[in-house]
């Protein structure tokens, strides 16, 4: 093994950089704690709100969880009808690009009028964003089978359900985790909006709550700590993702691949 | 032994929706057992002409007889066309889960076959871990697992170096020699063409048409020294001069 590993020793370096960049443009403009807290003091408010931001991440990691889920499996049960029926693709995909373009904000709003504040409006916030990049990668996968392949199928006499399970789905699989990947990601930050509009749930709140109580008492450290811890949220989504990926890829696909260079 | 059909074409003309034609009037018969080669420019037709006798694709006008043997199609495609997820084994007994056979026999079945293509060793192998020459030697396998009696190549060696190409012309010529097949072999190599086939047809193009068909001399069972035989070199001339006539025109 090598002791400099470009690969953490790098990004350590930048970490450095960045660290010492905050504590330089603090005391260049001689920004108050209050404006722009030191790093050490979001290190402290990490502490001192532990069980707070404990707390507040595993609701957080509930109604991101639960959305993300959902989106999955119904992303992915929709992508399937949709590439066994042109008539519902051409009726109903053009609502789906639509929707996707509707900002989470407006969306988060609508939603809460709708069904209150509550978890089942921050689920519901973390699955309608991450459905819509599921479905249309997922269903570019299935669409994108290579025709010469589709030709064998074809010459081999196999059913509808044959050429779906055999040749479709596992072609699908690369584009399913990337919109996977893309929807980890967006759940967290569905819920986090979410919740900064549903408020408290089952009187305890998330993140997102949290993010608004503590700039309402200016405890504006702990802001950034929680945000901080959004971020962790999100890269342990991903990081979750990548290991589905890895273990349904890692064979035969390029993109599992160790970097060439 | 599998006997192949006789394979006639009498007038068949494609085209794609209402688009130009693609073939014009082709009329070509393969006997049984017979190697076709196809040579022509690049779209020419060639491969739509492989895909209307693989049933791919519906023709036109005319019509394709298909008599003796009732046919039974296999098509080795340009590219390998492997399923990148599944593994020797697996790509080799593809036909054979399409049909319904069950994993044991499939299993014995794909080793059968890797043996005689020489993968046996690759048999648990992905294809991103396997070379253009062993990919096509699965496509092979794979095609031929099934015991076809009508197999169809689209210009199957295209994208491989001459020693790989020469060595699996050579081997297709002794699987063809156990089972007897018809085949149409569509290739822009003139003396692969040749090595190969009972009958040369030179199609020219826009629309695709017959140009010349040549019958091919040179006796069975052919082997690497074929290649050095004055017949052969005579052969690839007048083949090549025939393809120059048809290109210039």
């Amino acid at each position: 093994m090598k002791l400099m590993n470009p690969r953490i020793i790098l990004p350590s370096i930048t970490g450095i950089i960045l660290i010492g960049a905050w504590y330089g443009l603090k005391a260049l403009f001689n920004l108050h704690d209050f404006i722009l807290p030191a790093p050490h003091q979001v290190i402290q408010a990490f502490a001192g709100e532990g069980t707070t931001l404990l707390r507040a991440t595993s609701v957080t990691f509930l109604g991101a969880g639960t959305g993300f889920i959902a989106s999955v499996v119904i992303g992915f049960s929709l992508s399937l009808a949709l590439v066994s029926s042109r008539w519902l693709r051409y009726g109903i995909y053009p609502y789906i690009l639509f929707m996707q373009m509707i900002p989470i904000i407006a969306t988060a709003a609508i939603i809460v009028i709708l069904f209150d504040v509550g978890l089942q409006s921050v689920a519901m916030i973390a699955f309608l964003i991450g459905f819509f990049p599921i479905v249309a990668s997922t269903l570019q996968g299935l669409m994108s089978v290579p025709v010469e392949q589709r030709e064998m199928f074809a010459l081999y006499k196999a059913t509808p359900m044959q050429e779906l399970f055999l040749l479709r789905i596992p072609n699908c699989l690369p584009y399913f985790f990337t919109g996977a990947k893309i929807a980890a990601t967006l759940a967290v930050i569905g819920s986090v909006t979410g919740e900064i509009f549903a408020g408290s749930t089952n009187g305890s709140g998330g993140l997102g709550f949290m993010i608004v109580v503590y700039k309402s008492e200016l405890k504006i450290d702990a802001l950034y700590a929680a945000t901080l811890t959004c971020c962790l949220l999100g890269f342990s989504f991903v990081g979750v993702i990548l290991y589905f990926k890895n273990l349904a890829l890692g064979k035969w696909h390029e993109s599992a691949m160790p970097d060439p260079r | 032994m599998a006997e192949g059909p006789s394979i006639q074409l009498e007038n068949v003309c494609k085209s794609f929706d209402e688009g130009p034609l693609v073939l014009d009037s082709i009329s070509l018969t393969a006997n049984p057992g017979e190697i076709i080669a196809i040579v022509g420019p690049s779209g020419c037709g060639k491969s739509t002409l492989l895909r209307l006798i693989a049933d791919l694709l519906p023709v036109s006008h005319g019509c394709i007889h298909k008599t003796g043997t009732p046919a039974d199609p296999a098509f080795i495609f340009q590219d390998a066309t492997l399923l990148p997820w599944a593994t020797v084994s697996e790509n080799i007994s593809l036909p054979a889960r399409l049909k319904g056979v069950d994993g044991d026999s499939r299993s014995s079945l794909a080793k059968e076959w890797a043996k005689r293509v020489g993968l046996k060793h690759a048999l648990g192998y992905y294809p991103r871990q396997l070379s253009g020459g062993m990919k096509m030697r699965v496509s092979i396998a794979r095609a031929l697992s099934q015991f076809p009696n009508l197999l169809l190549l689209d210009e199957p060696f295209g994208a491989l170096d001459a020693i790989t190409r020469n060595r699996l012309n050579e081997d297709l010529l002794s699987l063809h020699e156990q089972s007897g097949w018809t085949a149409f072999f569509v290739t822009h190599s003139v003396s692969e063409a040749v090595f190969l086939s009972h009958k040369v047809i030179i199609m020219s193009d826009q629309p695709g048409k017959v140009a010349a068909s040549i019958d091919n001399p040179i006796p069975f069972p052919r082997n690497a020294a074929t290649r050095e035989s004055m017949a052969f070199q005579q052969c690839v001339a007048e083949a090549t001069a025939r393809l120059h006539e048809v290109l210039s025109s």
